[in-house]
C-alpha cells in the first residue's frame, strides 16, 4: 500500500525506504472560547477565540526498510503528534509522507475493548480494529492467547481482568498484527518487569524479521539499545537526526546542561548560605591524556589523569579529596576518595593540586560527568563540592567491546573435556 | 470517493465485528435478550391500538383481501419507523462516544455509525419475522410480494445510513445535536403516515394546504412507510412512483451524507 498524503504522484518514491516524510507541519488550535453547540452559536453570537500552535514544524526524514528509528524529546515536543500523523489519525497541515507497506500503530493497548465482552470476543474485535481480517485473527488466535498467557481467562468478560491482564491481551493482539511498519508510542513502559522483557524480546524478533519500527520512548536506554537511528524533537523541530547513540548523547547533554544550569543556581544559593565552609576552593579541574595535554575526549584503555587545583585559605589538616564519575543518564559508576584509598594528606595551605591517574581507562564509549570534592577528615563537612560540573567523552575505537559500561581486563579460555564421536 | 469506498470495503471485517459487538452487548445484558427487544414495539402497538382503535375509533381502510386490522396496519409502519429512529438516535453520538478510539486508532470513521445502523437492521429483520407470524396467522397473502419487501428494506437501509451519517457528523461539531435529535424524531414521527392512513387523512387535505402537502411529500421516509404498508398490510405491489422517489431521494441523501462525512473526518481526531 502506498499512501499519498497530498498530490505528489509525480514524485518518485524510493521503495527501499519504508517511510519518507517531507516537510510535515501540524498546527493545533488552542481554544479560549469555543462554540461547541448550536445553542452557543445562537446565544453568544461571538466568534470562537483561539490561538494556533505549531506542534510540528517542517519535519523531514526517511527510514529505510528494516531499520528501527527512535523518536525522543521532552514532554510536548510533538512525538505523539508525529506518530499519529504517520498512522493517519491526524492530517498534517503541510508536507506529505509515504509509507511503503502495511502500517500498524500501537498508541494504546486494548483500544476498543468492550468490558462486557469476553477476552476471546475482544481479541476479534480489537484485531479487526487494528486492521486484521477475520481469517487473519483466526490464524493468529492461538499465538495471541499463548503470548498473553491468559488461556484460563479467555472466556471471561474483560471487565473482570486486572489492568495488567488487560494490557497483556491488548499487547498480544497488537504485536500479532504483523505489519511491515510498526509505530509504538510509550506502550512498552507499562506492565510488569517480566512482561516488559517479553515485549522487548518481541521487538527484537521484529527487527530480526526485517520489519521497520518507529519507537517513541522516554527510556533512552531502550532507544540506545533497540534503535539504529534516532530523531530528537524539540518544540516540533528536528534538533538532531542520526545514529541513535549519538542522538541520545546529544539529547542527554542538553538535559544535563539544563539540569546543571538549574542546579547551578541552587548551589550558588547554598554557597551563599554556607559561610565558612569554603576554606578550601577547587579552582580548576582538568582531564589530561598520557602526553600531559588537556583534553576532554579519551579512548577506552587510554591513560586518563584528572588534575584538581585547589586554593586553601587556611591550614586544613587531613583533607579528603574525592571524585565521582557518572554516565550521562545518571548512573553512578565510581566514587573513590583519598580516605577510602588510605592516601593521607597531612595538611594543606595555599595553592596546590591533586592528581587521580587511571592507567587504562575501563569506560566504554559515551559521555561522562565528573564530580570533584574536598571534605574534612570525617568526610561529613564539605569544603567544596563541584557536583557533576565537568564532563568528558570516551570515543569509540579504543576497544572492540561495546556492551555495558566498562571493559574489564579479562581473558577467555576454552577447553574440551570429552569429544563426542560423530 | 472511490478510494474511500475501497477502504470501507477492505474494513468490512471490522464493520461486522462492531455489529456483532453491538448485538452481543445488547442481548447479553438480560437472559431474555431478544424477547425484550420485541417488548417495546409490542407495547407501543397495544397502547396505540387502545387509543386509536378503541377510543378514537379509527378504522384503517380494508386491504386487497378485504380485511381491516389496526394492529397490523400499525406494525407495518411502526417497525420500519422504529428501525429508522433508533438507528439515528444511537448513531448520532457514535463518533463522540468513541472518541477514545478515534484519537488512538485509524480506521474509516463511517464504520461507527454504520455498524449501529446494521445492528439495528438485524433487529428490524427479526421483528419482521415475528410480524410475518401474525400475518400468516391472520391469513395475509403477503409472501407473493416478498421480493418487493426486500427492495424496500434495502432503500430504507440506504436512507437510514445517510441520515445517521449526517447526524453523527454534525454532532462532532455541535454537541447539542444529540439532544435535538430526540425532538426532531418526535416531530418526524407525526410527519409520517404511521398512526393514520395517508389517503384517508392527508390526501384529502392536500388540496386545501398545497404547500404543507408538498413539504410532507418531500420526506422520503413517508414514501418508504407507504411502500412497507402496501406490501405488509394491503398485500399489493407498492406504488412505483412512491417507491421510485424514495429510492432516488435515499441514494441522494446517502451520497451527500457520505461526501460531507468524508470531507471532514480527517479532523475528527482533533475535534472529539
Ligand atoms: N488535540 C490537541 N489539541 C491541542 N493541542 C494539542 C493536542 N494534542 C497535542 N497538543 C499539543 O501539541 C504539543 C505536542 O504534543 P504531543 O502529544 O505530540 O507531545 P509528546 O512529544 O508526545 O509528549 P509526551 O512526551 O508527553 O508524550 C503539546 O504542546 C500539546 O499540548
Ligand atoms: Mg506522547
Amino acid at each position: 500500500m502506498i499512501f499519498l498524503m497530498t498530490a505528489m504522484k509525480n514524485k518518485v518514491n524510493n521503495s527501499n525506504n519504508a517511510i519518507e516524510a517531507n516537510g510535515i507541519s501540524k498546527k493545533y488550535r488552542i481554544y479560549y472560547e469555543r462554540n461547541q453547540t448550536i445553542k452557543e452559536i445562537f446565544l453568544r453570537r461571538k466568534k470562537a477565540r483561539f490561538e494556533e500552535m505549531w506542534a510540528l514544524k517542517d519535519v523531514s526524514f526517511t527510514v529505510s526498510k528494516g531499520s528501527t528509528i527512535g523518536i525522543i524529546g521532552e514532554n510536548g515536543s510533538g512525538k505523539s503528534t508525529l506518530l499519529k500523523i504517520l498512522a493517519r489519525i491526524l492530517r498534517p497541515d503541510e508536507g506529505f509522507f509515504v509509507v511503503n507497506g502495511k502500517i500498524s500503530a500501537l498508541l494504546e493497548l486494548g483500544a476498543g475493548f468492550h468490558p462486557e465482552l469476553t477476552g476471546r470476543e475482544n481479541v476479534y474485535l480489537n484485531g479487526s480494529i487494528l486492521g486484521l481480517t477475520q481469517k487473519e485473527v483466526d490464524a493468529r488466535f492461538d499465538d495471541i492467547v499463548s503470548f498473553s498467557e491468559l488461556d484460563k481467562f479467555i472466556d471471561t468478560p474483560v471487565k473482570n481482568y486486572s489492568s495488567g491482564m488487560y494490557l497483556r491481551l491488548g499487547f498480544a493482539v497488537a504485536i500479532n498484527v504483523n505489519p511491515d511498519v510498526l509505530l509504538i508510542d510509550e506502550v512498552l513502559a507499562v506492565g510488569d518487569e517480566l512482561f516488559q522483557r517479553k515485549c522487548s524480546d518481541k521487538i527484537f524478533e521484529f527487527k530480526a524479521q526485517g520489519k521497520t519500527i518507529v519507537l517513541v520512548s522516554h527510556s533512552l536506554e531502550a532507544v540506545r539499545n533497540i534503535c539504529d537511528i534516532a530523531i530528537w524533537l524539540d518544540e516540533g523541530c528536528i534538533q538532531s537526526h542520526g545514529e541513535a547513540r549519538q542522538v541520545v548523547d546529544l539529547y542527554l547533554n542538553k538535559v544535563n546542561e539544563e539540569e546543571r544550569r538549574k542546579a547551578g543556581h541552587k548551589v550558588e544559593q547554598e554557597v551563599g548560605s554556607r559561610a565558612g565552609s569554603q576554606e578550601v576552593e577547587i579552582t580548576d579541574v582538568g582531564f589530561l591524556n598520557n602526553k600531559g595535554e588537556k583534553t576532554d575526549s579519551f579512548l577506552t584503555n587510554e591513560e586518563f589523569i584528572v588534575r584538581i587545583d585547589y586554593d586553601a585559605h587556611k591550614t586544613i589538616t587531613n583533607p579528603v579529596f574525592g571524585i565521582a564519575v557518572y554516565r550521562n543518564d545518571g548512573i553512578h559508576i565510581t566514587g573513590p576518595n583519598t580516605k577510602i584509598s588510605n592516601y593521607k594528606i597531612d595538611s594543606i595551605n595555599g595553592k596546590g593540586y591533586i592528581e587521580y591517574k587511571v592507567k587504562e581507562l575501563p569506560l566504554l564509549a559515551g559521555t561522562y560527568l565528573f564530580t570533584a570534592a574536598i571534605f574534612d577528615q570525617s568526610c561529613l563537612h564539605p569544603y567544596d563540592v563541584h557536583d557533576r560540573m565537568y564532563s568528558f567523552k570516551v570515543l569509540p575505537g579504543g576497544t572492540t567491546e561495546s556492551n555495558g559500561f566498562v571493559s574489564i581486563m579479562a581473558k577467555w579460555k576454552h577447553k574440551v573435556n570429552v569429544r563426542r564421536e560423530m | 470517493m472511490i478510494d474511500n469506498l475501497k477502504e470501507l470495503y477492505e474494513s468490512r471485517d471490522l464493520l461486522f465485528n462492531l455489529v456483532k459487538r453491538e448485538l452481543k452487548v445488547k442481548y447479553k445484558k438480560s437472559a431474555l435478550g431478544f424477547f425484550w427487544s420485541l417488548f417495546n414495539p409490542l407495547l407501543t402497538m397495544l397502547v396505540f391500538t387502545f387509543v386509536f382503535a378503541f377510543i378514537l375509533k379509527i378504522i384503517p381502510p380494508p386491504n386487497t383481501v378485504g380485511k381491516t386490522n389496526f394492529p397490523i396496519f400499525l406494525l407495518a409502519a411502526l417497525l420500519p419507523w422504529n428501525f429508522f429512529s433508533t438507528s439515528i438516535g444511537s448513531a448520532v453520538g457514535s463518533i463522540v462516544f468513541n472518541s477514545n478510539l478515534i484519537r488512538k486508532v485509524y480506521f474509516p470513521r463511517e464504520i461507527l455509525p454504520l455498524s449501529i445502523v446494521l445492528a439495528n437492521l438485524v433487529n428490524f429483520c427479526l421483528e419482521l419475522v415475528v410480524l410475518f407470524l401474525f400475518l400468516i396467522f391472520f391469513g395475509y397473502p403477503f409472501f407473493v410480494y416478498l421480493p418487493f419487501l426486500i427492495i424496500i428494506i434495502f432503500v430504507q437501509l440506504v436512507f437510514t445510513a445517510g441520515v445517521s451519517l449526517i447526524f453523527a457528523f454534525l454532532n462532532v461539531y455541535f454537541r447539542d445535536v444529540q439532544h435535538f435529535v430526540g425532538i426532531i424524531l418526535m416531530i418526524w414521527f407525526y410527519a409520517n403516515p404511521i398512526i393514520y392512513d395517508f389517503n384517508q387523512h392527508v390526501g384529502s387535505q392536500a388540496v386545501k394546504y398545497p404547500l404543507l402537502a408538498f413539504v410532507y411529500k418531500l420526506n422520503p421516509q413517508a414514501d418508504l412507510i407507504l411502500s412497507f404498508r402496501d406490501v405488509l398490510y394491503f398485500c399489493k405491489i407498492p406504488d412505483f412512483k412512491v417507491l421510485g422517489y424514495a429510492t432516488i431521494a435515499s441514494f441522494a441523501t446517502l451520497f451527500v451524507a457520505y461526501y460531507l462525512f468524508k470531507r471532514y473526518d480527517p479532523s475528527f481526531a482533533e475535534e472529539v
